[in-house]
């Protein structure tokens, strides 16, 4: 059975609707086919910078303009963008093999940290050798971190830490392989990568946190706004790893935006093959019960990427991956319903 | 840093990964007569206990390790080696090699205070061969015939053997200095180590190449070897006791002479082995130190 297949912009509640409404005007530099978005004049200001902070977006995108906060905010994105080439080229020059992810390509989109994804052991002690020459101290994380997972801060309050990722997880989730996706990023001292991988690691990283935002959402549309995308790839790694679940939950959401602002939707094979299976069903049965309308960020319920998504993803990659990894990564799931339901917040 | 939400997780989840097992242990105490059929305690119990497994370590270590801390550059790359390169291999031995007065020991010392200033354990041997197995026999032939280590490549014998008692002390000096601090992930410089004694066999005239490879398949590979090269004069202006040292040794000859021997040595079987690098030590100590360390801190980062 078919999943709903959303059109209208209307399933977005007022306040993410001017939001979008927003962004696609930032988008529309560089596209040109665009549909009517709604607006709403009625759109109260501090509810809709609410609304931008827990979308993960700028509030230059408010529409009073250049207040204090929004330049605070443009601020912070430039220093963000600058320290990121800044290391980036610095790793480069050492021959560091890397990639940077969760670099969001969504206009005003408001990052704190700079994610790199550093596999080889090697590596990573010379990349944090080149950040500590440039006065950065290192942290740990705590609770389930991979113990090669580092976060470096040039003082303990530095709003843009660079946080180095040994494995492609999301606390200890494995969702794909590392070094493939660093041997995929396009070779510029930035070192982007491919789409698909790009999309794919931005949706499973939602889905492990439970929610996405817009900025999380809108990125995959800048994303196929700009290039190609392998949507092959995306459902090899999805059903290699276990994440078919979180590509769907993220691709029923990509593809309703997709179409709401007259885009080409996702291709229907890809939404088929994701469909398969026990737990895509309850994806299917989540989204299909959505209540319009809704207001970003759309929170997934905690069953999902918790219990039906662990017996989906963990025989998979107990498959690729050591019995150690699998089991941390079973704690990794634990970890997140157990500290949902004691915070009450199932 | 605020611990608390961490603290009250961690104990929430160490409550509830253990209260199962409280529960079915205390009905299982305390019910008389039993009230449940053995099997059905065995399932309990084995779920509960499966249950803690899975809940518990997270709650402790939420409570040992409440927020994010800081690491310093050493111990984390000291831990990056320990995990890939495993416990027997994540030290490093760095040697030092050369004439008397080529500036071993203080580069050495350097490299210790640069290492341990970024938290990076290390530390600075002096390994000079020293007769252990070998000073009984060493006793007994000076007793018999006064002969000094000098003398031994007279015997045909000694010249065959010699090698293999010095294999022993050399591998015991190791157990004893050396492997310690190496499976500690600590780097260890070394000051004099194969290239030095393969030096000492040949000016002694007990060279014996089966002997060699012996050493080189028992004893650890340095990760990086540095020869200290630096003209004689050099040497005996930086140096000078050495003459105190050969008349002591009783060897007869001048200090020059049996420094530009000892160097031309070390030139000869440094092109023998593999990964020997020759440092020029007649710089300012500062411009040969930044050399080596460089080239420390590659083969330590780079691994």
């Amino acid at each position: 059975m078919e999943a709903i297949r959303r059109t209208d912009l209307s399933f977005a509640g007022p306040r993410s609707r001017a939001t979008i409404e927003r962004l696609e005007e930032a988008l529309d530099g560089e596209n040109e086919v665009r549909a009517e978005v709604g607006t709403d004049a009625d759109v109260d200001i501090e509810a809709f910078a609410d609304a931008l902070n827990a979308n993960k977006l700028s509030r230059e995108l408010l529409p009073t303009g250049a207040d204090e906060r929004a330049r605070d905010d443009a601020t912070h994105r430039t220093k963000r963008r600058k320290r990121f080439e800044r290391v980036t080229r610095a790793l480069d020059n050492a021959d560091v093999s890397f990639a940077s992810i969760k670099n969001l390509k969504t206009p005003y989109a408001m990052m704190s940290d700079i994610d790199l994804l550093v596999p080889d052991a090697s590596d990573h002690a010379t990349a944090a050798r080149i950040l500590a020459e440039r006065d950065y101290e290192f942290y740990r994380f705590r609770l389930l971190a991979h113990p090669r997972k580092m976060m470096a801060k040039q003082s303990p309050t530095d709003p843009r830490p660079v946080d180095v990722y040994p494995d492609a997880m999301w606390i200890r989730k494995v969702v794909c392989d590392p070094a493939a996706v660093v041997e995929r990023a396009d070779s510029s001292s930035q070192r982007e990568l491919l789409p698909a991988d790009d999309i794919y690691l931005v949706a499973t990283h939602a889905y492990s946190h439970l929610s996405v935002t817009l900025a999380e959402l809108v990125h995959a549309v800048a994303v196929l706004d700009q290039s190609e995308v392998e949507w092959s790839l995306l459902l090899k790694q999805a059903e290699r790893y276990g994440c078919r679940d979180a590509l769907l939950a993220y691709n029923y959401l990509l593809d309703w935006y997709l179409r709401a602002t007259g885009r080409d939707p996702i291709p229907e094979w890809v939404i088929d093959t994701l469909e398969s299976g026990a737990v895509s069903a309850a994806v299917r049965r989540w989204w299909d019960g959505l209540t319009e309308p809704v207001e970003f960020p759309i929170e997934f319920p905690l069953y999902l990427p918790t219990v039906l998504s662990a017996a989906h993803h963990l025989p998979r990659v107990a498959r690729r991956r050591s019995l150690r990894t699998t089991y941390k990564d079973l704690q990794s799931h634990a970890l997140t319903l157990g500290s949902m339901l004691l915070r009450g917040e199932a | 840093m605020d611990r608390s939400p961490d603290a009250v997780l961690g104990f929430g989840l160490l409550t509830v990964g253990l209260t199962p097992l409280g529960t079915v242990l205390a009905v299982a105490v305390w019910s008389r007569p039993p009230v449940l059929g053995s099997h059905l305690w065995v399932v309990l119990g084995t779920l509960a206990v499966g249950w803690s497994v899975l809940v518990c370590p997270a709650g402790y270590k939420l409570l040992r390790y409440p927020s994010t801390r800081t690491v310093s550059l050493g111990r984390l790359v000291a831990e990056f080696r320990r995990r890939r390169l495993g416990p027997m291999r994540s030290g490093m031995l760095v040697c030092f090699s050369g004439i008397d007065g080529s500036g071993k020991t203080t580069q050495a010392q350097r490299l210790v205070e640069e290492f341990e200033a970024r938290d990076i354990p290390a530390v600075h041997v002096w390994a000079r061969w020293r007769p252990f197995v070998s000073y009984p026999v060493m006793g007994i032939l000076y007793v018999l015939f006064r002969w000094r280590r000098k003398d031994y490549h007279r015997s045909r014998l000694l010249t065959a053997v010699w090698g293999y008692l010095v294999l022993l002390d050399q591998l015991l000096f190791f157990a004893r200095h050396l492997l310690v601090p190496l499976l500690r992930g600590k780097i260890v410089f070394v000051d004099r180590y194969l290239l030095d004694q393969f030096v000492e066999f040949d000016y002694d005239g007990l060279y014996n190449r089966r002997v060699v490879r012996l050493f080189l398949r028992f004893l650890p590979s340095p990760d990086r070897t540095f020869l200290m090269d630096v003209p004689v004069e050099t040497a005996l202006e930086r140096k000078d006791d050495t003459q105190e040292m050969l008349d002591r040794l009783r060897i007869d000859a001048d200090e020059r002479t049996y420094l530009e021997t000892r160097r031309e040595l070390y030139q000869s079987h440094a092109r023998e082995l593999e990964g020997v690098t020759i440092v020029n030590t007649s710089r300012q100590i500062a411009e040969t130190h930044q050399e080596i360390r460089d080239s420390t801190f590659d083969a330590y980062f780079r691994f």
